[in-house]
């Protein structure tokens, strides 16, 4: 559609005016930064900020845990959000509204994140029921520790993707469910033979926003552990963040600018696939 | 099977909301002392089993008391509303108009510039903080509000959604409007504007629920006890006494529930296809 100046200027002009101010504009400073010596004087450093990163062990192991449970959070919420949209729709009259799933998102983090140690503490009431059966077992330490911090994700986050999943769903026209009668009647091949393709562009939104949401389980993290999380769960935000309060700018900025590496990678790896499947 | 899965379900339910409401409500109406004890004898594994110890709380409502009196809360309260009313509102706006030039306008550097919104959508907040010290300091507005609301207000989140509604509605639409005469800001208020309700109540619903969740940058730039958001005060007891917790948790969830409760209303009628 073509468009004359004047309108164009007035409709994009506020979004892209904030955009780059607010936005394009500190990113490229920090960019700038973090080749900088930040605490003094802003000298120009060249990569020392991002070798002395690098080499850190500290910053290693929190981006193997980042990408670790970022990974494992992303299929499961993929999987899980397009399964509960199916279950949801096959009754809609009894059956919760998808934005149901969007409650938990109004809880307090600082709630959520204690009642989830108190649920999965040893004393707590997962191992209270245990209890009756003769078990019990420490959840909170070690390997085990996903599990929890899983479930935690997805009970937290699970609402966009369900609710983004149900209007795809909804929206798939049926004709391509009676073609498909015509060759079989088996609902598990048409779930994933029709159904999973047909939302492709959903599982791409689905995709970006589970990834900013799986940065987003650090709150809860830091809330129960304050500044130093068990082994597996110490994330790079713990990182950025415990520098931050240790002044250390230069690290925070460099580590936060190799995070943004990570998740600019990841948003151009989907934005290209979703080219050649759209 | 049907109904064993519906069971199921709605054993999620149980589990999904009314679980951590049901605990919340009964933690805040324990007294603090009593809760601080209960929580310092689960961390030394001094209790046997913690639904028996649920059973003896004592239950009283001394929080709530506490809270109607202390005036800062209800300040911090309206700072909340105040804050979430007025970035919802400039978001709605600003994303809504450039959602439909994305979705609709040619111009050279669309799908660049979409492409750039994306990733700054994904962008973790920590890259801006000392970006944005630098800028607000140099304009001359740090400490004050603006260094949390001004950003906010201009997400690239809301551009990016609005796209994706718009994008689906006809071409042919829009053109008629025009050819009738309707200059653009008419076509978004009475034709784009109802045919992408549902999405536009969903953003409403979300964004909402984020922007009055926001803390970190009121962490960061906003030292004024004064200005600070609901938000704030629960990280601050979080950090310091989480048996105080529960009480005004309560009070901060009613806005958000009740806008989904709107939400569901709203959405009724119009529930035939999304």
């Amino acid at each position: 559609m073509r468009i004359s100046k004047k309108w164009f200027t007035l409709l994009a002009l506020p979004s892209l005016a904030g955009f780059i101010l607010l936005y394009l504009l500190p990113l490229f400073l920090g960019l700038y930064l973090s080749f900088t010596d930040i605490t003094n004087n802003r000298r120009w450093v060249g990569f020392e900020n991002y070798q002395n990163v690098l080499n850190n062990k500290v910053f290693q192991l929190a981006v193997l845990n980042t990408f670790l449970f970022t990974l494992c959070a992303l299929m499961v919420m993929v999987i899980t959000s397009f399964g509960i949209s199916n279950l949801l729709l096959i009754d809609h009259k009894r059956l919760p509204k998808p934005s149901f799933f969007m409650l938990p998102l109004t809880i307090p983090a600082a709630v959520t994140s204690f009642l989830w140690y108190l649920v999965f503490h040893y004393e707590g009431y997962l191992n209270g029921i245990l209890m009756g059966i003769g078990l019990q077992y420490n959840w909170l330490i070690g390997p085990q520790l996903y599990l929890p911090l899983l479930l935690l994700y997805l009970w937290k986050y699970s609402g966009y993707s369900i609710m983004i999943y149900y209007a795809g769903i909804m929206n798939i026209p049926s004709e391509y469910y009676d073609v498909f009668q015509l060759e079989s009647n088996s609902k598990l091949k048409r779930l994933l033979l029709i159904t999973w393709p047909s939302v492709y562009p959903q599982t791409f939104f689905v995709l970006v926003i589970s990834l900013i949401s799986a940065f987003g389980i650090f709150k809860e993290i830091y809330l129960v552990w304050k500044d130093y999380p068990p082994k597996q769960l110490y994330m790079l935000q713990n990182f950025i963040h415990n520098n931050y309060q240790r002044m250390a700018f230069g690290n925070a900025q460099t580590a936060s600018f190799l995070l943004l590496l990570l998740v600019f990678g990841f948003v151009g790896a989907l934005y290209l696939s979703e080219k050649k499947i759209v | 099977m049907k109904k064993t899965l519906i069971r199921l379900l709605k054993i999620l339910i149980w589990l999904v909301i009314l679980f951590p409401i049901l605990n919340m409500l009964l933690f805040s109406f324990t007294h603090e002392s009593h809760l601080a004890n209960l929580f310092r004898r689960i961390e030394y594994i001094e209790i046997d089993n913690i639904y028996r110890e649920l059973l003896h709380l004592k239950l009283s409502n001394a929080n709530f008391i506490s809270i109607f009196l202390n005036t800062m809360f209800w300040e911090q309260f309206l700072n909340s509303l105040i804050y979430t009313v007025s970035i919802v509102a400039v978001q709605l706006i600003v994303s809504i108009s450039m959602g439909f030039v994305f979705a609709k306008v040619h111009f050279r550097f669309n799908k660049v510039i979409f492409f750039l919104y994306i990733l700054v959508m994904a962008t973790p907040y920590t890259v801006y903080l000392v970006p944005y010290n630098i800028i607000f300091h140099a304009v001359g507005i740090q400490n004050s509000i603006w260094c949390v609301v001004l950003p906010y207000m201009f997400f690239p989140f809301g551009a990016f959604f609005f796209r994706q509604s718009i994008l689906r509605l006809d071409d042919a639409l829009i053109e008629a409007a025009l050819l009738d005469g309707a200059n653009y800001i008419t076509i978004i208020l009475k034709i784009i504007t109802p045919l992408i309700m549902p999405s536009l109540l969903a953003f409403i619903l979300i964004n909402i629920t984020e922007t009055w969740n926001l803390l970190e940058p009121f962490l960061a730039f906003v030292q004024l006890e004064q200005k600070h958001s609901l938000s704030v005060v629960l990280h601050d007891l979080a950090m310091s006494r989480p048996e105080a917790l529960f009480a005004p948790s309560i009070i901060y969830m009613i806005p958000p529930v009740l806008v989904y409760f709107v939400f569901e209303i709203f959405n009724h009628p119009n529930k035939q296809k999304e």
